[in-house]
């Protein structure tokens, strides 16, 4: 039964995913290029010396795609539930309490971290070739807060699609933006270091939001 | 249900308690005036300039007598900082305090030093450049490598990405000859080609001392301090003068901060009033006579003069920043939520609790919550008037808005 | 009997706006039962605490003994639901959808869908989305037909439909839940498709239910008489007669009483009249004559 509920999650997100993961390639191509032609200019060691004593950070433009990623597949996956309140048909599958949910909660958010975890270690498969593990450690940690921002979208966006009120929506979604603002306070190199694990935190804390949406559905709220 | 809500809750007011006073600052905050303070050789009295906004003009004064001099005046009684000034009107003396002076040595003896908290708290990247100090060249170029330095040392080559094993091996030899204890606690050097010269690193290790590395010819030169016992080292700053006198500072768990001498490596003590590296801005500018330090943290600033020779203090003065009584935050929040700040290229994290007037306040919110979910016809929760309570206008904001699970 | 629907004392307001208070009504099994009302008497309120997206404010609904907004998973599988519009997950064909719900139900009926797909001569390579209304209402049925339930529960069902899909609709279901023995609720704003189709009624209006009974012994019993008198203002005030009005000097009543009865009241109450008529009614005029024209 599970998967007949993937297998109706992919016919809605089959092309957003195409997308995003077109995105994803050609933003690695860009990057690498870009890197390939300051290689070609300055040479590797002047590469290193701004990356280690001019905190300079070669994989800036990383930074908005997992967020917008997350969003993105987010409402391609439950705006077609919303619209026309197809929800309910899910909700009626015969299937225990929150249990199409949970698997819908669970295909996007695996599906994006599978993505995400793809992304980042191709990344790494070429930055290993020309930086040492010191440049990539510190690479890893600031692009992580934004890969996490990604899933915490996504689950704000489940939240904020499934919940019935206008009203309520609009708080979730300012919510939302003050929530994933603690994803971007600084994009120094490193910056998060020893916070990874509070990011990582949130993201765990925000996934059962949207159980309160469809809790909140079900009773027919609608003030 | 229930309990998501309560994390909805939870989360939205900590997410109030970093956001508003945030906003608050943005809306309010001045930048506190920062005022030059020079200590004058003829004079010996600190002047400032400021700007005077009312005026539209800088206002230079002796912050004691509130004497105001004029531009050429102000010039002529700190002629050891504007010297290049004077000497351009041919008005720099030969002598002051029976001192010998030249444009030369004034240049040779001049130094700017400035230290933030965020030279320290950053995340840096554990590789080097360490340069040849003795290449024949003026211009110093990058070396071809990098080194790291975990559990030995490492030179990397960037074009290959690959270990440079000969010269790790000899640079080894010497870490290991002069006994030194691996890990590295910290690393510190002034890794910039635009410098006139290069004395290479001073390494803190992991038994505490300090140890000096240079490359001269291709071949380490590397020694250790023998820095006295009692100093427990934190941060080190090298620094590089134009008189080669001395290496680097030395900043110290006790909060002192010594110079390195390049006199065999000797360690004097720099007065510094009350600075702590983690909070504090340190300003040094140093000439032939005097060292005029100033440290400003948020209750103001304090300078002082040293002689030059002994830094020995000379004389002191402390201006108290006027910004921190306008500071209302603590009054009207419980507590609030910072997660970076300008000590700190970290995000970190922090709450700061507020004053009793504050929680007096919360419950004022709470009858505000009480009374708005009457007028509203809601469940009023003791759990959520515990909540107000506690957290004041923070709280009060999403129990209201989040009312109804 | 057994009841497959029982709903007790439900009580429904928005906000402070009553919808009923203490509505009680049993579906047996086996019976056809239509719900009708004029627009905010709480139909779809009903409706929706039965699909269990609504949580009344007082009193419950049971389906099968369980509480309808917390079905198990066997019990859903019993009951079908038709979504108001026809409502489907409509980025996909009629082959994609048939596989998925085939997915969660054991007795599911592939030749039952199928039977009804080869009707409408689609392409079933075609989205749903891109079909007409008709079209769409039939892929609807078709999924319900295959799910096999014991209980269908029919939210508008004539919404959007032209008479012919409107008519092969109520064809279809009738022929299928007649022959199956299925317990049936069902709304629509076109009683007509109804009147081919139920077995009781289920009348409400505001605040509460006007009557439950069987079809048939509604339109045995309940009449429209018309005759010609000095002016109804006197027949208002007799509670067995329904609406009375008087259109073009003919002035007409609704009542449950027999002609005969009828005649008797009138004179009991000093009313003269001439040319009676009785008429038998259809469903829809029933319904008018019970609620009311406006």
């Amino acid at each position: 039964m599970w998967k007949a509920i993937i297998y109706k999650e992919w016919k809605k997100t089959k092309w957003f995913n195409i997308g995003i993961w077109m995105v994803a390639i050609l933003l690695l191509t860009y990057i690498f290029m870009k890197i390939g032609r300051s290689f070609r200019f300055v040479g590797m060691e002047h590469l290193w010396d701004v990356v280690v004593n001019r905190d300079q950070f070669l994989f800036r433009n990383l930074k908005y795609f997992p967020i917008a990623a997350g969003i993105i597949f987010g409402l391609s996956q439950f705006v077609p539930e919303v619209i026309e309140k197809r929800i309910k048909l899910t909700l009626h599958l015969p299937l225990p309490k929150h249990r199409a949910i949970l698997i819908m909660i669970a295909y996007g958010l695996i599906l994006l971290t599978i993505t995400f975890t793809i992304h980042i270690l191709t990344t790494i498969v070429f930055v290993q070739l020309y930086f040492p593990k010191e440049i990539i450690i510190s690479m890893i940690f600031t692009i992580v807060p934004w890969y996490i921002s990604g899933l915490v979208a996504y689950s704000f966006i489940a939240m904020i699609s499934l919940e019935p009120t206008w009203k309520r929506r609009i708080f979730n979604i300012i919510l939302m933006v003050l929530t994933l603002d603690l994803f971007y306070i600084s994009d120094f190199p490193g910056a998060y270091r020893f916070n990874i694990y509070l990011v990582i935190l949130i993201s765990i804390y925000v996934m059962p939001f949207v159980f309160l949406s469809v809790n909140r559905f079900k009773k027919g709220i609608q003030d | 249900m229930k309990i998501i809500n309560y994390t909805i809750i939870i989360l939205s007011t900590l997410i109030l308690a970093w956001v508003v006073p945030m906003l608050y600052h943005l809306g309010v905050d001045k930048a506190s005036k920062s005022n030059f303070i020079y200590y004058s050789s003829i004079e010996k009295d600190f002047c400032s300039v400021s700007y005077d906004k009312a005026k539209n003009k800088n206002i230079r004064k002796n912050i004691n007598t509130d004497k105001e001099y004029s531009k050429t005046e102000f010039d002529s009684i700190l002629p050891l900082y504007f010297h290049r000034q004077l000497s351009s009107e041919g008005k720099l003396p030969d002598s002051i305090n029976g001192v010998f002076i030249s444009p030369k040595l004034l240049r040779q003896k001049q130094l700017f030093f400035r230290n933030k908290p965020t030279n320290k708290n950053r995340p840096h990247i554990q590789l080097f450049t360490l340069f040849e100090s003795m290449s024949g060249r003026v211009r110093l170029e990058l070396p071809g490598d990098f080194f790291r330095l975990d559990n030995n040392i490492e030179f990397i080559n960037p074009e290959t990405n690959t270990v440079k094993k000969e010269k790790s091996e000899m640079f080894m030899n010497a870490f290991i000859k002069k006994g030194f204890t691996f890990p590295a606690k910290g690393v510190f050097g002034n890794p910039s080609v635009l410098k006139s010269y290069d004395e290479g690193y001073f390494i803190i290790d992991n038994k505490d001392q300090i140890f000096h590395l240079k490359m001269v010819n291709g071949t380490p030169f590397f020694r250790n301090t023998n820095m006295p016992i009692g100093i427990k080292p934190q941060f080190i700053s090298v620094v590089e003068p134009n008189d080669k006198s001395f290496y680097a500072f030395v900043f110290d768990c006790d909060n002192k901060v010594y110079i390195i001498s390049t006199t065999n490596y000797n360690f004097t003590e720099v007065p510094c009033p009350e600075y702590d590296i983690n909070r504090d801005n340190l300003s040094i500018m140093a000439n032939m006579l005097y060292w005029n330090i100033s440290v400003t943290s948020t209750k103001g600033k304090t300078v002082f003069a040293l002689d030059a020779t002994n830094k020995v203090v000379v004389d002191s003065i402390t201006i108290k920043s006027k910004s921190v009584k306008n500071n209302l935050t603590k009054y009207i929040f419980p507590f609030t939520i910072k997660l970076e700040s300008y000590n700190t290229k970290y995000v970190k994290p922090s709450i700061k609790p507020g004053n009793y007037y504050a929680f007096m306040l919360n419950f004022f919110f709470m009858i505000l919550y009480v009374g708005v979910n009457k007028f509203r016809k809601k469940e009023i929760k003791i759990i959520s008037i515990i909540w107000v309570v506690i957290t004041g206008i923070f709280g009060l904001i999403p129990s209201i808005v989040f009312n109804k699970a | 009997m057994e009841n497959i629907i029982e709903c007790k004392n439900l009580t429904h307001y928005y906000g402070d706006r009553r919808i009923y208070e203490n509505l009680n009504f049993k579906i047996p099994k086996g019976r056809i039962l239509g719900l009708l009302g004029k627009n905010g008497t709480g139909k779809t309120t009903t409706i929706n605490i039965l699909n269990g997206f609504l949580k009344p404010s007082g009193g419950k609904c049971l389906m099968f003994g369980e509480d309808s907004g917390n079905l198990s998973p066997e019990t859903k599988q019993k009951v079908g639901l038709l979504i108001e519009g026809h409502v489907q997950y409509s980025f996909m064909n009629i082959i994609e959808i048939e596989k998925f719900y085939s997915a969660f139900y054991p007795k599911w009926k592939k030749e039952a869908y199928y039977g009804l797909m080869d009707l409408l001569k689609i392409d079933p390579k075609q989205k749903i989305s891109t079909m007409s209304c008709g079209q769409r209402s039939q892929v609807a049925l078709g999924l319900i037909l295959a799910q096999d339930p014991e209980l269908l529960i029919l939210d508008d069902f004539s919404m959007g439909l032209d008479p012919g899909y409107r008519m092969l609709f109520v064809d279809y279901l009738n022929e299928y839940v007649r022959t199956e023995n299925k317990t049936v609720f069902v709304t629509s704003h076109i009683i007509q498709d109804m009147e081919r189709l139920i077995d009781d009624c289920l009348i409400l209006d505001y605040g509460h239910i006007i009557l439950q009974k069987p079809v048939d012994e509604l339109l045995n019993t309940f009449r429209r008489y018309r005759f010609k008198c000095d002016s109804h203002e006197p027949l208002l005030s007799i509670t067995d007669l329904l609406h009375p009005a008087t259109i073009k000097g003919e002035t007409e009543v609704y009542t449950f009483l027999e002609k005969n009865k009828l005649e008797l009241l009138l004179k009991e109450n000093n009313i003269s009249i001439e040319n009676l008529i009785e008429d038998k009614l259809s469903l829809e005029e029933a319904f008018i004559g019970l609620t009311g024209k406006y």
